[in-house]
């Protein structure tokens, strides 16, 4: 990773402002603010339909929205934005490989996407590959691998470009504590590299662990903010029945109530 | 180059199917090779017949036996029945005729005298049998209303009426009899093979999932779809080479000359229309069960149709009106308008040309419509 994490001098990698996103007549995303700072975790926290993944297809340019800024690097993110999409990189929630390619096959192909020497990208490739432990799966196909295994490889395949900048969108969805573990920690390792990361998770514990910074997004709208105990702190302020050590569970509950979503 | 490299590579994952086609295309071309009789025209069988004639009256006999003389061969033997039954043993001859003495006398009389026959029991036999049975039964027929100068009459005008045969097909008289075949045949490989290779690439690189994380690379979509669409012509073009190949090595002097090398050309046209039709089709299916699907209907319809596996003129003429809104119609009545062509005038290649020029125009409707639908499709992902 080219920036390292730097605590003095923070620039602002993405920035946020006024976004707003409609569905016909659904306000899908709200007047929607914020900025992440360099070398910083975020989580975007918030129920099914709060407007997370609206949000972060308005920031790679896959959807367009009606009003607002995006800024990345200082930069307007637009869908030809190809150089500031070389600095991106993106682990959606749904394992996207191709089937008839191997293990070592996908990250060169989704790793090309970005980078054409093939020498730097036959590198970056291993590097990936034994980022994330996949070694010794290189020649496998991903049907011959298990779930844990293959979300491991779909971010492989995000990463092995070495992004400055990385969105993953629910990576630990369906996988065993063990390989949980193991996705953590490649955050950690990419994050201890400088990465800058925006994190997605219904997994309370798993955000609370990895994100310096807790975005809580309601009906797309920002509902609250600030780092863990900051948000402990605003429930225990707020809350008429005064709660004993509310884990960030207690937190989210709270604050976007306790009905089911859609 | 990555983009190329996985085109390769899942063209590799799927070769099986591919090679499958190809088999079945060679073996077919191979088999009718072996098997096909040039019928120029027709010409009727007639059996090797042996006749023993105990009678030795004329009238009904000489009549019977003069007939039996015009629609078989007849063959002479030795009278011992030792030559009868080596000649039968031996096929010389495929039916043997015993008409009893007194035949005349008994027939006119209003009996049924036996005429004793032996046979080898083969197809040549049954058609010499129904000669005989015809007679006969025409015969007594006659018997009932008329004297015997008049059932001869009778018999003698019935009998020499022919039956006018036509055929239907008129085959190759260029020696390019197994090329033509070939090139028909083609049209199943190249629709099958070309259609399912384009729509399983071109699924796997537009799944939604796939589809969104080139979209958010530093690839530009319009240049992945441009790689994409350079590789499946290569492999259309490649596919045809195979074929083309294939066909001079069944038939290489046919191959080289003129007509030969019109089918070549013939079916390089065929082959870009393919190539626009799997584009079009790819951008019609989403999923692999469909893509399947339309592979069969199209490829098998179409060979159906359009006489690929049975000569057009064997179909009725509602399905051969409906198959000229069909490319492959076209086509195939291109190979057939060649093989048929003995000089390459322009009165002979005009109609060939046109056929040309109606592939060459489904090609482009094609282009336009599958330009017309991915507007039409065009939206946020």
């Amino acid at each position: 990773m080219k920036h390292k994490k730097n605590s003095t001098a923070k620039l602002n990698v993405l920035e946020v402002t006024h976004l707003t996103k409609n569905y016909r007549e659904q306000k899908a995303v709200d007047d929607l603010s914020f900025a992440v700072s360099e070398g910083e975790i975020l989580g975007l926290l918030g129920p099914n339909g709060s407007g997370k993944s609206t949000t972060i297809n308005c920031i790679l340019a896959l959807l367009k929205y009606q009003q607002g800024e995006i800024r990345i690097f200082g930069e307007p993110m637009t869908p030809a934005s190809y150089d500031l999409k070389r600095k991106i990189g993106v682990i959606f929630q749904e394992v996207a490989v191709f089937d008839e390619l191997s293990v070592y096959d996908n990250i060169d192909f989704f790793c090309g996407l970005y980078i054409t020497d093939a020498a730097e990208r036959k590198a970056k490739v291993e590097k990936a590959l034994q980022l994330v432990g996949l070694t010794k799966y290189r020649k496998y196909l991903p049907k011959q691998l298990s779930g844990g295994l293959l979300r491991r490889l779909n971010i492989a395949c995000g990463i092995a470009h070495e992004p400055e900048l990385i969105f993953l969108d629910e990576p630990t969805v369906a996988v065993d504590p063990q390989s949980r573990r193991r996705i953590l920690d490649n955050i950690k390792k990419l994050r201890d590299q400088g990465a800058t990361i925006v994190y997605t998770s219904h997994y309370m514990e798993e955000v609370e662990e990895l994100c310096d910074r807790i975005i809580i997004l309601d009906h797309g709208k920002i509902i609250a903010s600030g780092t863990t105990a900051e948000l402990k702190q605003l429930v225990k302020d707020r809350s008429v029945k005064q709660v004993v050590g509310p884990t960030l569970n207690d937190v989210f509950l709270e604050l976007t109530g306790r009905e089911l979503r859609d | 180059m990555t983009i190329f490299k996985a085109f390769l590579q899942i063209l590799n994952r799927n070769k099986i199917i591919l090679i499958l086609y190809s088999v079945i295309l060679i073996f077919f071309a191979i088999f009718n090779t072996q098997n096909s009789d040039i019928a120029t025209n027709f010409e009727s069988v007639k059996p090797d017949l042996h006749i023993i004639n105990h009678d030795t009256e004329q009238g009904i006999t000489g009549s019977l036996v003069k007939y039996l003389g015009e629609q078989n061969n007849i063959v002479e033997l030795a009278e011992d029945a030792e030559s009868v039954d080596d000649a039968l043993f031996y096929r010389k001859v495929n039916y043997v005729v015993e008409i009893p003495g007194n035949f005349r006398a008994d027939f006119l009389a209003g009996k049924n005298p036996e005429i004793t026959t032996r046979s080898t029991g083969d197809y040549n036999a049954n058609l010499a049998e129904m000669s005989l049975t015809r007679y006969l039964e025409l015969a007594k027929a006659y018997r009932l209303v008329d004297d015997e100068t008049g059932m001869l009459a009778d018999l003698e005008k019935t009998l020499a009426t022919d039956v006018e045969v036509e055929l239907a097909r008129q085959n190759p008289v260029n020696g390019l009899e197994r090329a033509v075949f070939y090139y028909n045949f083609l049209n199943y490989p190249m629709l099958a093979g070309g259609i399912f290779m384009i729509c399983l690439m071109l699924l796997s690189f537009r799944e939604q999932k796939v589809a969104r994380r080139i979209m958010v690379s530093s690839t530009s979509p319009a240049r992945v779809n441009r790689i994409l669409m350079l590789a499946n012509g290569l492999f259309m073009l490649w596919l045809w080479l195979i074929y083309v190949m294939v066909s001079f090595v069944i038939d290489f002097h046919a191959m080289l000359s003129v007509p030969g090398l019109w089918l070549v050309l013939n079916s390089g046209v065929f082959t870009i229309c393919v190539t626009a039709l799997a584009f079009l089709l790819a951008n019609l299916v989403n999923n692999r069960g469909a893509m399947n699907g339309i592979v069969n209907v199209v490829a098998l319809g179409s060979s159906f149709l359009c006489g690929a596996f049975v000569p057009l003129e064997w179909l009725p003429d509602a399905v051969r009106n409906f198959a000229h809104v069909l490319p492959s119609y076209w086509y195939i009545d291109a190979n057939e308008k060649i093989g048929q062509a003995e000089e390459f005038s322009w009165s002979n290649l005009a109609p060939i040309l046109a056929n040309i020029a109606v592939v060459l125009g489904f090609s482009i409707l094609f282009v336009i419509l599958t330009n017309l639908l991915k507007y039409a499709r065009r939206r946020e992902i």
